[in-house]
């Protein structure tokens, strides 16, 4: 990858990652730094990085650890106007319904809360969700059902219930099958046990 | 349900990759030099370095050297680039450029009177000669794959600060002629050489917005009450849209589209008579940090 590809991927990919960053980091600084340190290792990695819509994906992967190293590590990269502008990327904080939601949400297992967000906000398929997180496509789904329905159910025990928690489990789970329908129920669940 | 999700979304809007921190971003992480590989060939290295170990003692000039050290800076080399620490930026010229002398660069100081925010920094380097595989890597000059640069290490510090040196970074067996334009406190009275600096962080008009203009009366009012002196200087467009300033007497009607530190104590305001549809300093391409 010559360095005006990694600019163009760079340039594709810039909106969509510091969003990913904002979205996981609590603070700007912090947020900046994953997004700085993503795009380092990427450059000496860049013969590794994909063509096309699967570059944001490997970035992804690669920002995931960038994430879980970077709370180990001194901060590294200070640009005031980088933090600056990270900053103005937050949204302003959400009314008290909202904040149900959001302590929720935040209370779900870290599996599950990455999964949910690559859905609703990094607006993933289970194919491009499979591709970020290095698993299969059927591991995706189920492990998307189980997350789903745990969010479900702690929504309702904070007192928001979702349409999703009233059903039984038991119809929940013959129900999404059901959609996915092509495929025989049996097999998947014995890949995925 | 994952759409009750997207209300709580804590990102407002991704970043813009043109906004001046994310290009400087890029800038700093494509000037980082990438490691040569060496998959597959670790057990033939040591007799290729034999063999140009040999070549080196025959053919290379004996006063050449890979690392070099004075009170001035100290050099060494990295790979294919060396790498020169600034000890003291305000030595004489002349340790610096015997320093790079011994490892076959040309590389000198030049030393120009700066106000207190470029004391010790680089303002640019002049980089003289031709060359058969210049590049570009992140919109700077490099040669060979390597960047030619002088910053601060650690990354964006303060060069007065302890722990905190100027590094040079020129790629080994560069062939051309480098000016590190260094700053230097000015003395009094001294014109600044950093006179972009005046909208800045640290610049005596800092956090006075003219990016779109604005009325003479205002900025100078603002820059009174700082204490500053204001001069004035008329913006020429040409039809090329190159720009050039002649002194003038203001009109407290007439814009201001940017603003010079000249030097300790005295601003000069950048102004039309006319009010222009957009800020001629400000080419849409490339906006300077601070308007």
């Amino acid at each position: 990858m010559t360095p005006d590809d990694f600019e163009a991927v760079y340039r594709g990919t810039y909106e969509r990652l510091t969003r990913y960053a904002v979205r996981r980091c609590a603070s700007a600084q912090d947020a900046a730094d994953v997004v700085a340190d993503t795009y380092a290792v990427a450059w000496r990695r860049r013969d590794r990085i994909p063509g096309g819509g699967d570059a944001v994906l490997w970035l992804y992967a690669v920002a995931r650890r960038v994430l879980s190293e970077h709370r180990r590590r001194d901060h590294r990269h200070r640009d005031a106007r980088l933090d600056a502008e990270m900053a103005d990327l937050y949204a302003r904080t959400p009314g008290v319904e909202m904040s149900v939601i959001g302590q929720t949400f935040r209370a779900l297992p870290d599996g599950d809360r990455e999964l949910l967000a690559l859905v609703a906000w990094e607006g993933l398929g289970h194919d491009e969700i499979a591709v970020t997180l290095g698993i299969t496509r059927n591991n995706v789904r189920v492990r998307l059902h189980r997350a789903r329905r745990r969010f479900a159910k702690a929504l309702a025990a904070n007192g928001v219930p979702t349409a999703f928690a009233l059903e039984p489990v038991s119809q929940a789970d013959s129900g999404t099958r059901a959609t996915d329908g092509l495929r025989p129920p049996a097999p998947h669940l014995g890949e995925t046990r | 349900m994952t759409d009750l999700l997207t209300t709580i979304d804590p990102a407002r809007k991704g970043g813009d990759p043109d906004a001046p921190g994310a290009r400087a971003l890029l800038a700093r992480v494509m000037s980082e030099p990438v490691p040569a590989r060496r998959r597959g060939r670790r057990f033939l290295r040591p007799a290729l370095v034999a063999v140009a170990a040999g070549l080196i003692v025959t053919v290379t000039p004996p006063q050449v050297v890979t690392s070099y050290a004075n009170a001035a800076v100290e050099i060494h080399r990295e790979g294919d680039q060396y790498v020169a620490r600034v000890l003291d930026p305000f030595a004489d010229r002349e340790r610096f450029t015997e320093a790079f002398r011994a490892v076959g660069l040309d590389v000198r100081i030049e030393a120009l009177p700066a106000s207190p925010l470029s004391a010790g920094r680089s303002m640019g380097l002049m980089i003289g000669g031709t060359f058969d595989r210049p590049g570009e890597i992140g919109g700077e000059f490099a040669y060979g794959g390597v960047v030619l640069s002088a910053d601060p290490e650690p990354k964006g510090c303060e060069p007065s600060r302890p722990g905190c040196a100027m590094v040079i970074r020129v790629p080994a067996g560069f062939p051309g002629s480098v000016s590190v334009r260094l700053g230097r406190p000015a003395r009094p009275g001294e014109e600044y050489a950093d006179y972009d600096k005046a909208l800045g962080p640290g610049g005596p008009l800092h956090g006075v917005r003219l990016r779109d203009g604005a009325p003479v009366r205002e900025v100078r009012a603002e820059a009174e009450r700082r204490g500053l002196r204001v001069t004035y200087r008329e913006i020429r467009i040409a039809p090329d849209g190159g720009l050039s300033f002649v002194d003038t007497a203001a009109g407290e009607k007439w814009t201001v589209w940017n603003a010079w530190q000249v030097r300790a104590g005295e601003v000069r305001l950048l102004v039309t008579e006319q009010r222009l549809s957009q800020n001629p300093f400000y080419n849409g391409s490339a906006p300077p940090p601070n308007l």
